[in-house]
């Protein structure tokens, strides 16, 4: 029997150094891989362990200046899948493509494309159908919320505001597409949070998986200068004038003189912003429908622009009130015969009157005058051919010929508005120059940034973040020359071409304007005319100016004064009533002109105060949104001349408020509070969603409070707040234990 | 031959009793805790693997018990016998196996799966031991000493080869090499037979495609996150959560689905995850005090025999906990060879549980040394 020898033994000790030096080599290994290295894997392994799911921010509510809401956000749900966790894509497909309207072969396709992870199934579905879908209990369906924009008023204001893109963006929320939604993304769009769930490889979530909260911020408000009582009463006008002469296209702005505010700006065509016209082709298509032409449309201004030439002209005592001149009906430049709109020309005729007249040779005389350098040099102070400036992306900038190449025909025709493109802004601008002492501003939309700050109380207020303040550009021409402006402007209501403008009781001031339009080869095309007619008041101290253009309007005369004026009449005298400037009445017009008194119509349903109002012989003008009259304007016990309109602000009936709401159903428009104690953040979202309410998110973790309690009956879309908290180590045990 | 040795009785080692029975329990513990959420989703039962792994350690308990009382010497019996009959189970798995994962490694003997190959390894180092304890002045000689050791070695790891199965095939040529040294082969002999099989080595690593990608992955797992540098990539996500104490036990993300074998070939990385470096070098702990004991066993042991046998037993452990904590520390391309006592896998469990026995008796006959 062999033994085992000395080799054996000292080959034995080598083998236990051996496999001891291996195991200590490889203990470091370990080492190094756990405590050096393991930072940089601890965080790679930790990214795998999570999904993130994106929490919306508040897109920032645009209101006007009075703060009515212009565009809000609301949520929608949208219905998405993970198609690795549908087990029975063809039974999925035969539940649920008939209660969202899909087609069951594409919806097959999406549910059994398990390459991807997650495909969207139908997005912005209302709650009802949601609901249908999530009573199913189908695993491996996704329910979540998304922003959705809301404008309350249709189309009013549509150009301006424009609207969002259709879907949130993942990691983004909605952003601006077109309009103020646009220029202003980002301080409206806010940024996105995140709830961060762990999950096994295959994105199902942990059984014992608390969520991490990390809360978006929400965007800021954003007030704008227009009101929405002036916008409503130019796009009404606006209505008016499609409705009676089928134009192409109306151009309306109204602004403040003074500032540059832009109290309203309406466009027709039109659409509405809920639902853009997306579907019309491409980009540049839609562009027809949706841009604000009112700044990026360049239009020959006609006669309307002779207030500049005018203007250059007293500024350089080219001319004066009282200087004459004789209009034979036209005007030979450099052996070329300009005609006069009137056939038989004026005659002789003042500066005064040949403003009146809109007389054609009177204004080339004047840029004659003038000269090309100084007349050109007006063209640039007034801010032709350059941008206002006014927050509204991709601003034109009118056409005006080089200087170089402009002959005196050229500047003849420019004296009286030919010859020349224009932007109904730039238009409004420098007219707004001439008339309120010689600045010129320059326009704005928006006025204000706010954030929205809540404080312990959950309650929500605004603290003012910026303030746009009115921006003088430079000063143009002399006070007294604005002043002699204003005054000749006045008398073209009074007594010239401006007539259909004048309000009584009122000085307003203004201008027509009656555009050819040019084809291919510089051809004037018949009966394609622009009308239009800017507007001011009052006229001494101008509060308001109005410019409304109609481009091809369909009717026999086509003149200005006809086709335009009426409406700024109509809406200059609701916007200085509206305003609070009062009529100042001579003796005869007072007569006519009986004073009453408003009544008090707050608190009654629309149809009492419609038929208190109509005995104390007012109109009245009610937003739609409500049936009981919460605020008018003029308040009760105002002195108004009969036949005045009397704003009416409604809200939604308030039923009675019964003392034991839980007892009973809820009423219609009302829901019970769920308890959500105990609950993940996204099923407490879910609850609350599925119930129509709204989740407000505070910490992290699990539901350990809510406000208001479970059990209360509040109205539909009303926002619960939540508080989560990480589980305790108590809790985290029980948690836990479920979990295993 | 085979005279019973003058031996007086003595106590079992009890120190590798403690350290197995402490290894046995914690692996037990680990596999359910790496493999409960993979049951649940792939068995509908999370004690799926723990409940077998329960079983097979009574089983693998009772065949030690067994060994540890059955006199060693006595083995030498069915030396050839078992030899033959591994072989003719290697084949028969070839022929009869079941495939899972591209490879044909389990029978199914009275529904229980058993690894052919571990028996061989077993085998293998009762033959080993037995033959070479005989032919001890044979050593000395490269074609009379050490070829034929080869031979047989060659023809069971050409079967698990076949299955395919190179890790353990590979395991088993460091087997011979583990015995044929402590046995007193010629240091340069076996330097040249370790160039051999280096080159033998790379030949099949180059052979099959899978292999070079594993290979490829070892030395760059980022260059294919997803597919052949994922395991690797996941191995190292584990152990560097873990970090000095560990997440806790229980508490390991990466089990989650995300590492591959969470129960088998990675527990080691699982451990790491939960545990930390301080239990992984606990872990460590033991089993260098496994093989401390072994080979002290096999330096008392009284005969060439008992001594061989329980060095090949040790050197088995050994050689399989250092390449498993190598593939799952990336120091060595991936293969997927069991931790010892702690992977899920029953039949290799109670295998080595009754080898331990087998050791334990061997420690009975301890000379004083």
């Amino acid at each position: 029997m062999a033994l085992p020898g000395v080799t054996n033994r000292k080959r034995l000790v080598a083998l236990l150094l051996g496999f001891t030096l291996i195991f200590f080599a490889l203990t470091i290994r370990v080492g190094y891989i756990q405590l050096v290295w393991g930072v940089d894997l601890q965080k790679k392994a930790a990214d795998q362990w999570t999904r993130d799911l994106d929490v919306f921010p508040r897109r920032g509510v645009i209101k006007d200046r009075n703060g009515k809401v212009l565009a809000q956000s609301a949520t929608s749900e949208s219905i998405a899948a993970r198609p690795s966790q549908i087990s029975d894509p063809q039974k999925v497909t035969s539940l649920i493509a008939p209660i969202l309207g899909l087609d069951e072969q594409e919806l097959y396709k999406k549910l059994t494309n398990t390459s991807s992870t997650y495909v969207w199934i139908k997005r912005q579905v209302d709650r009802e159908t949601a609901n249908k879908i999530r009573a199913l209990n189908i695993k491996g369906l996704d329910f979540t919320e998304e922003p959705k924009r809301y404008y309350p008023n249709g189309s009013l204001a549509a150009h301006v505001l424009g609207f969002t893109m259709k879907y949130a963006e993942p990691g983004e929320g909605l952003k601006g597409q077109e309009g103020i939604e646009l220029y202003y993304d980002k301080y409206l769009k806010g940024f996105p949070g995140k709830i961060v769930m762990e999950t096994d490889a295959a994105g199902r979530e942990m059984p014992y998986n608390v969520d991490r909260y990390i809360p978006p911020i929400d965007g800021l408000n954003l007030v704008l200068t227009i009101d929405q009582v002036i916008q409503y009463f130019t796009e009404r006008e606006v209505n008016n004038v499609v409705a009676k002469y089928n134009p192409k296209k109306v151009y309306a702005i109204v602004m403040d003189p003074n500032t540059g505010e832009i109290l309203a700006m309406a466009n027709w065509p039109t659409f509405d912003p809920n639902d853009p016209p997306r579907d019309v082709g491409d980009f540049e298509e839609m562009q027809q429908y949706v841009k604000n032409f009112a700044c990026k449309d360049n239009i020959d201004p006609g006669s309307t622009f002779k207030i500049i030439t005018a203007a250059a002209a007293l500024e350089e005592g080219v001319v004066s009130l009282n200087s004459t001149f004789n209009c034979p009906g036209y005007k030979m430049v450099d052996g070329q015969r300009i005609n006069c709109w009137r056939a038989g020309g004026h005659g002789h005729e003042t500066f005064s009157k040949a403003v009146q007249n809109s007389c054609n040779p009177v204004f080339m005389e004047l840029a004659l005058r003038l000269g090309k350098d100084k007349f050109y040099h007006y063209l640039n102070e007034f801010g032709f051919g350059q941008p206002t400036g006014i927050d509204v992306l991709g601003e034109e900038r009118g056409i005006i010929m080089p200087k170089e190449s402009a002959k005196n025909v050229d500047l003849a025709r420019m004296g009286f508005g030919q010859a020349i493109s224009v932007t109904p802004i730039q238009l409004i601008t420098a007219v707004s120059a001439v008339i309120n002492g010689g600045n010129l501003m320059k326009p704005y939309i928006a006025k204000e940034l706010r954030e929205v700050v809540v404080d312990e109380n959950g309650q929500e207020t605004e603290r003012v973040v910026k303030t746009v303040t009115p921006q003088k550009v430079r000063q143009v021409i002399s006070p007294e020359t604005s002043k002699i402006m204003r005054e000749v402007l006045e008398s073209v209501v009074t007594d010239g071409s401006g007539r259909n403008a004048y309000i009584p009781g009122y000085r307003v001031g203004g201008k027509t304007g009656t555009a050819q339009k040019y084809g291919p080869g510089g051809k004037i095309i018949p009966n394609k005319n622009i009308s239009s007619f800017i507007g001011f008041a009052p006229a001494d101290n101008p509060r308001v100016i109005v410019l409304f253009m109609v481009d091809e309007p369909q009717a026999p005369v086509t003149f200005g004064s006809i086709i335009a004026a009426p409406y700024v009449k109509n809406i200059l005298e609701d916007t200085l009533k509206y305003l609070g400037v009062e009529p100042v009445f001579d003796e005869e017009t007072q007569e006519d002109m009986q004073q009453v008194e408003v009544p008090d119509v707050i608190g009654m349903s629309l149809e009492e105060a419609a038929q208190a109002l109509k005995e104390a012989g007012l109109e009245y003008l009610a937003d739609e949104t409500g049936t009981v009259v919460k605020d008018q304007m003029p308040k009760p016990g105002a002195k108004v001349i009969s036949g005045t309109t009397v704003l009416l602000y409604t809200e939604r009936g308030a039923e009675s408020q019964p003392e034991e709401q839980a007892a009973q159903p809820p009423a219609e428009g009302m829901v019970i509070v769920p308890d959500v104690l105990g609950k993940s953040i996204r099923e407490a979202n879910r609850i609350l969603v599925s119930e129509g309410l709204r989740l407000r998110i505070e910490g992290s973790g699990i539901a350990v409070g809510q406000d208001p309690a479970p059990g209360t009956q509040v109205e539909l879309g009303t926002e619960v707040t939540v508080r989560f908290a990480l589980p305790t180590e108590g809790q985290q045990n029980g948690v836990r234990r479920n979990g295993e | 031959m085979t005279k019973k040795p003058k031996k007086v009785k003595k106590p079992f080692d009890y120190p590798i009793l403690l350290t197995i029975i402490i290894l046995v329990a914690f692996g037990t513990i680990m596999v359910f805790s790496a493999s409960f959420y993979y049951a649940q989703m792939r068995w509908g039962d999370k004690y799926y693997f723990f409940k077998r792994q329960c079983l097979w350690a009574v089983v693998g308990f009772v065949a030690m018990a067994f060994t540890a009382n059955l006199d060693y010497w006595r083995l030498k019996k069915f030396s050839k016998l078992l030899l033959v009959l591994s072989i003719a189970l290697l084949v028969a798995v070839l022929l009869v196996g079941i495939e899972r994962n591209n490879a044909k490694r389990w029978l199914n003997i009275g529904g229980l799966s058993v690894q052919p190959s571990e028996i061989a390894k077993f085998a293998l180092v009762l033959f080993l031991a037995d033959n070479m304890s005989q032919r001890k002045d044979k050593m000395k000689y490269f074609f009379k000493g050490i070829i034929p050791y080869f031979l047989v070695t060659g023809i069971l790891f050409g079967l698990i080869m076949m299955q395919p199965n190179m890790s353990t095939a590979g395991s088993l040529v460091l087997l011979v090499m583990v015995m044929l040294f402590v046995a007193g082969a010629r240091l340069w002999h076996l330097g040249l037979l370790v160039a051999g099989g280096a080159a033998a080595a790379a030949a099949l690593i180059m052979a099959a495609e899978y292999r070079m990608d594993r290979w490829i992955a070892f030395w760059d797992p980022w260059k294919d996150p997803l597919e052949t540098g994922y395991q690797i990539i996941q191995s190292l996500y584990s152990l560097g959560a873990g970090g000095l104490f560990g997440m806790g036990l229980g508490e390991s993300r990466q089990k989650y689905l995300y590492i591959p074998y969470p129960e088998t070939d990675f527990i080691f990385a699982i451990i790491g995850e939960e545990l930390g470096f301080v239990g992984c070098t606990l872990l460590i702990l033991l089993f260098v005090i496994l093989i401390w004991r072994g080979l002290k066993i096999a330096i008392t042991a009284p005969d060439l025999f008992g001594c061989l046998l329980a060095a090949g037993i040790i050197g088995m452990i050994g050689i399989q906990a250092v390449i498993n904590i190598a593939v799952v520390t990336a120091s060595m391309p991936p293969t997927g060879l069991p931790l010892p006592f702690i992977s899920f896998g029953g039949s290799s469990l109670a295998i080595f549980m009754a080898s331990i026995g087998v050791l334990l008796n061997i420690s009975k006959y301890a000379k004083a040394s």
